[in-house]
This record gives structure tokens, sequence and C-alpha cells, in this order.
């Protein structure tokens, strides 16, 4: 290599292309990939037989234990809770470029997808894409403010860490937009 | 570039109708030992690295596969994810702390009575020369497709090629060199 020429001798090219050795990923990566992946509702394991053929009196004993712990849970004073018993967080989306209507729809289906991952994954509880616009009411009503918030989503979660991993996997970070994660307190 | 596209085009589509595991992993499989070896090639062989780098791009992939156009090969566009990721490690790692013996740091600087491979010289690279010789000479991607993961046109890329090369040869051959030219990143 000690011409300035911009094409690559024979030796140069044979040389950088010997550098082309992929390695083989570890278990670790996979298994590393595959939870993160989960943890953000981005996959979903295939149904087994075995799971399809849970014998119904069994899948009865299961929702009558769910349904038992949602009343129960309910009934304290603590951080409100879904059936999976996982307090709840509000993601509030902010900001974001304007799309144009095609990208827009695009989008759409985009949060969508996402949103049926966590929904796969057992996290999600809701969520609504706002009008522009707010309409403000109340003492220091004519202030300005209040209308970045594009949409939301209700979620639940293990905890604040889970929360954060959940919302890092939503597509309105890549776009430019912000979001806010607030937990649901207790009432 | 043939990863079997027809096939990538399946099991995408199954795995973005149904987030399917099983349909994602035979993605990961295929793909992974590529975007593996890029990323190491990135950023200078430390697995460690390359291992964060390609997670970080999976974990982008997965979630804008439902977006993609197919304007270019499952390939192509992957490996434009673990670029931009490995931009944002170099980024991320920056800000946290200053590069110890990293491929910017006292490297080039360093008395070059010090032989150095061509591997170790790569990482020495600039961020931006690095990426497009890694691209076109060790991956074997076009100047289109350059430009397509870059963001850049592939005149550019052609350009920043020819200037890689001569700094990857005054690395390799010149003692006195302290500094190879910028490089867009």
């Amino acid at each position: 290599m000690n011409t300035e020429d911009e094409e690559l001798t024979s030796g140069e090219r044979d040389s950088l292309a010997a550098l082309r050795q992929d390695p083989a990923p570890s278990d670790s990566l996979e298994r590393s990939v595959l939870r993160a992946l989960a943890a953000r509702g981005l996959v979903r394991a295939r149904r087994t037989a075995t799971r399809r053929w849970l014998p119904p009196l069994l899948l009865l004993a299961c929702g009558a234990a769910l349904f038992a712990a949602g009343v129960l849970a309910g009934a304290r004073t603590e951080t409100p809770r879904t059936p999976s018993g996982l307090p709840r967080y509000v993601l509030f989306l902010e900001g974001s470029e304007e799309p144009s209507l095609e990208e827009e729809a695009r989008r759409v289906q985009e949060y969508k997808s996402w949103a049926r991952g966590v929904a796969a994954a057992g996290h999600l509880v809701s969520g609504e894409k706002l009008s522009p616009g707010a309409t403000r009411i109340g003492e220091g009503a004519e202030l300005s403010g209040g209308d970045s918030v594009r949409g939301f989503f209700v979620i639940a979660a293990a905890d604040d860490a889970q929360a954060l991993e959940i919302a890092r996997g939503c597509p309105h970070l890549r776009h430019g937009g912000r979001i806010v994660v607030r937990k649901i307190a207790p009432v | 570039m043939d990863t079997g596209e027809a096939s990538d085009r399946r099991l995408v589509e199954e795995y973005t109708r149904r987030l399917d595991e099983a349909a994602f992993l035979v993605l990961y499989r295929r793909h992974t030992p590529a975007l593996l070896g890029l990323a190491a090639r990135l950023s200078g062989g430390v697995r460690r690295d390359a291992e964060e780098i390609v997670q970080e791009a999976w974990l982008r992939a997965a979630g804008s596969l439902v977006a993609f156009r197919w304007d270019s090969s499952l390939r192509t566009w992957l490996s434009g994810i673990v670029v931009n990721s490995w931009r944002e490690f170099l980024r991320a790692r920056r800000r946290d702390v200053a590069w110890e013996d990293g491929p910017e740091a006292g490297a080039l600087g360093a008395p070059a009575a010090q032989r150095i491979d061509l591997e170790r010289a790569v990482a020495r690279l600039p961020e931006g020369f690095r990426a497009v010789l890694v691209l076109h000479d060790v991956e074997g991607f076009t100047h289109n497709e350059i430009g397509r993961i870059l963001g850049m046109e592939p005149g550019t890329s052609k350009s920043q090629l020819a200037r890689a090369r001569q700094a990857l040869r005054r690395l390799l051959g010149s003692p006195g060199t302290t500094r190879a030219e910028g490089g867009q990143g």
C-alpha cells in the first residue's frame, strides 16, 4: 500500500477483503435481543400446541383467580393496578415533526403495530391520538400551552425501569417526538 | 448481496403481521453474522462494542420493519441501521469518557515506528472515512448503496473513498503522519 493512486492494487484489494470474517454471534446476544424486544412489546412467542389445548377447566380456574385478584387490588388504596397486578403509567407523546398526509397514515400503522406488540405482551391498557388544539378553562386559562401532547398510551409495567424500556420502543421517538412517562398515583 | 429477498419479504411480513418470534429469529440468525462483522470492523474489532451496536440496531429495525419500503435489500437497510447505531455509540462514548485507547485517540499521533496492521489502521481512520472504506472495500457495497446507507450522494461516497484510501495508505506507510484528513461523518 504505497501508492497515492485512488484505485486499489490487487494486493490491497485482497488484504481488505481478507478483513471480512464474520464472527459467529453468541447465544447470549440472541437472548439479550429477544428479551429487549419482548420488554418493548416487539415480539410475541408463537403459541405452542400444549398451550392451545389447556383444559377448559384450568382456564376457568385461572380466570376466576385473575378476577379475584383484580377485585382485591381495586379495593386497596394504592397505585391503580391492571388485572395482571402491575402499576400503570401514562406515556404522553409530545411534539414531533409535522408529517405529510401520506407519511402520517404510514406512521399511524407504525404506531399501531408497536401498540399491538405492547398489548400482546400484556402491557397496553389504552391509547389515543389527540386532535390539534386545546381549550383551557379555570384560573390562568388565558395562558398559552398545554396543546403539545399529540396522544397518549396507558401501559402497565412492573416498575419505572420497565415503563421507560417500553417507552423507548415507541416509534414516536424516532420521529423527533418526546415522551413524558408518568406513573399513575394512588387515589 | 443476495440474501434471499423473497424469503426475507415473507419473513418480514410474517413478523410485522403478528410480531411472530419464530419469523424474527430466522431473520435474526440469517443476517446477524454479517451485521456483527460490520459492527466489529467499524468499532475496531471490540466484540463487546460490536454486540452492543448490533443489539441496538435490531431493536430499531424491529420497530421500523413495518415501515420498510423495500427500496433496497433488507441487508442493505439493516447495514444502514448498524452504521447509524455505531455513530450514536461513538457519540455517546465521547460524551461519557475520553478515548483512552480507541481509534481516534493518541493513535494517529503516535510515533509510527510502531508497525500497525491493516485492521488497526482501518480502526484509526476518521469516522466518515472508515464507514465508506469498510462498506465499499470490505463489505462490497456499491456507491449507490453506500449513498443510501450514509445519506449521501454516490459521487460523495466515491470521493470519500478515494480520500479514505489515501489516508489509509499514509497510516500504513508514512512514519511521520500525525493525522489523517477529516472525513465527513
